[in-house]
């Protein structure tokens, strides 16, 4: 028993090839990169079904003080600016939850 | 470096660290998810996963609950349980394409020892997996315990059955060659 015991310690390790850390790197990168894909056609379909619903509307800024001027804003931009930061918030949102706030594996 | 160091650069943004965890466990996972799964292929898939997980579970490790390694076996461990359940649902559709492609063979792992090879085939899946963590990774019972998540009694009482078994099988096949 001692020497099947010898036999078992000595020889039930099993070596990994020599690229092993290499391609488990670029697998780990690969799983980043598609989860990143997936949470940004998610932001995208969220942002897509529900924009057509926010009824956006052209914004006036009237006497602003010192310069003394009134802005007129046009619904396009505030579209864009409204969209800019809901997908900022909500990018940030799921990178924390998904624990993926490094947005790249640096390569020291 | 030591562990903890390495452990808390990696947290802090120095993912690209984490190679050297990989280089310096993937042996011991490797054989463990070899020795449960008996295929090669599998077992580096298995192990690549394991890793993975790890990578993406990292800020959750408590070095005061585990060693690192342990930590990682568990993860390995649990691991092939996973791909076991998934296969077993898989090997209904493989023997239905067995008899449609001939053709069709499962690759086994070839253990350098021929003796070993043996012996684990005999085995269940999860005895060789308590096999190789006690023997290989020499693990204490607490530790074995932490990993495949059964008691301490339990896991006594299954490695005194398995070194019964495995000197019953031993002897029955290699008796001369133990004699050596």
């Amino acid at each position: 028993m001692d020497r099947l015991e010898e036999i078992l310690k000595a020889d039930l390790k099993s070596k990994v090839e020599n690229n092993f850390t290499n391609d488990t790197m670029s697998f780990i990168k690969r799983k980043e990169r598609t989860k990143r894909l997936a949470l940004g056609v998610l932001l995208l379909l969220v942002a897509v079904v529900t924009l057509p619903f926010i009824p956006f509307e052209t914004l006036t800024i009237n006497r602003i003080p010192y310069i003394d001027l009134s802005i007129v804003i046009n619904k396009n931009y505030v579209f864009i600016a409204f969209t800019f930061t809901v997908i900022l918030f909500f990018d940030t949102l799921f990178r924390s939850f998904l624990s993926t706030n490094q947005t790249n594996i640096t390569t020291k | 470096m030591e562990e903890k160091d390495l452990i808390e650069r990696i947290n802090s943004g120095e993912k690209e660290l984490f190679r050297h965890i990989i280089n310096e466990h993937s042996n011991f996972v490797y054989s463990i998810c070899v020795n449960i799964l008996r295929n090669s292929e599998d077992a580096q898939d298995v192990s690549q996963e394991t890793f993975y997980k790890a990578y993406k579970a990292l800020k959750k490790y408590d070095g005061n609950k585990s060693k690192l390694s342990t930590w990682l076996y568990k993860i390995a461990y649990n691991k092939c349980i996973d791909f076991i359940r998934k296969k077993n649902n898989f090997l209904n559709l493989k023997s239905y394409l067995k008899q449609k492609d001939s053709k069709f063979e499962y690759q086994k792992h070839q253990f350098d020892n021929e003796i070993v090879g043996e012996l684990i085939a005999e085995l269940s899946e999860s005895d060789s997996a308590l096999i190789t963590l006690f023997y290989l990774n020499e693990l204490s019972i607490k530790e074995i315990s932490f990993v495949i998540d059964d008691n301490e009694n339990n896991i006594k009482v299954r490695l005194h059955r398995l070194r019964k078994q495995l000197k019953e099988i031993a002897n029955k096949k290699y008796n001369n060659e133990l004699q050596k």
